[in-house]
């Protein structure tokens, strides 16, 4: 009885851990009849994918993962093509306050400064690229 | 109590000796003196005219009175400590359990949110909002050049 009250406390607070990944990727969603079968690591990110922008195929063009910390920056290349400078301002209770860049080859199309929870990710709509919509995916781990 | 207030009650309770009485009533003023030789006369009449009074129901009157002695004299029962402790600390468990399940905890930590997004190219427009569910969060950038499909992007 005791174990299991400690553990719903300890899930139900869920603080950051003392050393955290960050994982970002680059999809290219489409809508195709029938709809392709969603990657397994796009799963998670299929519903709100199908629901925000509308498409019902995914594809995993690139992807890393790299350990984030308070007051550290870093390159994080998901693709050759699009990547990102990730520069963490902050660790607040259960979320990373952090600067982020996102490069296009040698050209920078955005900086945002925003809170990233474990397990919230953040959605970048990207450009067009033949008939699908390329999508660029952030998530603390 | 004085000397004279000890010496005036042993003079009335007739206690003195006799050399005692002499030295103490040749202190006294006359009218003292004349009160107080009637003082002996007024007790043994209100000893006469006191008489009992007759209470109804004496016994169970004492009943009444050795039950509530009785109680007065009896130790509180004892509190089971241990049974006390164990429930203030389900108390405190359960109390922090509910707070963690229900109190609705501060989303913008839970959650993904932006606070700024500006795109470099000034004919780019960025908007941010939350996706359903409220945990996670879109930025949607609209002008940026659509890339040719015979383009490769990797």
């Amino acid at each position: 009885m005791k174990t299991l009250i400690a553990l719903a406390l300890m899930a139900s607070l869920s603080p950051l851990a003392a050393e955290d990944n960050i994982w970002a990727a680059l999809v290219l969603s489409t809508n195709e009849n029938p709809p392709r079968e969603v990657p397994r690591k796009l799963q998670d990110f299929a519903p709100t994918i199908r629901d925000v922008f509308g498409y019902n195929s995914l594809y995993l063009l690139g992807q890393k993962k790299q350990t984030i910390s308070a007051w550290s920056s870093d390159w994080l290349v998901p693709s050759s093509d699009f990547f990102f400078k990730i520069t963490s301002l902050a660790q607040e209770s259960a979320c990373y306050r952090v600067r982020i860049e996102l490069f296009r080859g040698k050209s920078l199309l955005l900086t945002t400064e925003s809170r990233l929870a474990r397990n919230a990710p953040l959605y970048i709509r990207g450009p067009q690229w033949g008939e699908g919509q390329l999508i660029l995916l952030l998530e603390v781990r | 109590m004085t000397n004279f207030e000890s010496r005036f009650n042993r003079w009335l309770d007739g206690s003195l000796n006799e050399d005692e009485r002499l030295a103490f009533e040749a202190t006294l003023d006359e009218e003292t003196l004349r009160t107080a030789k009637m003082w002996p006369t007024l007790q043994s009449t209100l000893r006469q005219s006191a008489s009992e009074i007759p209470l109804p129901h004496p016994d169970f009157l004492n009943s009444q009175i050795l039950r509530e002695i009785r109680r007065e004299g009896t130790p509180p029962p004892r509190a089971g400590l241990a049974r006390l402790a164990w429930a203030g600390a389900f108390c405190v468990l359960a109390a922090a359990l509910l707070t963690a399940i229900f109190l609705p905890r501060d989303t913008r930590d839970s959650s993904t949110t932006v606070v700024s997004a500006s795109p470099a190219n000034p004919s780019v427009s960025a908007s941010a909002f939350q996706a359903a569910g409220g945990k996670s969060s879109v930025i949607w950038l609209d002008g940026v050049d659509h890339i040719p499909a015979n383009e490769r992007v990797q």
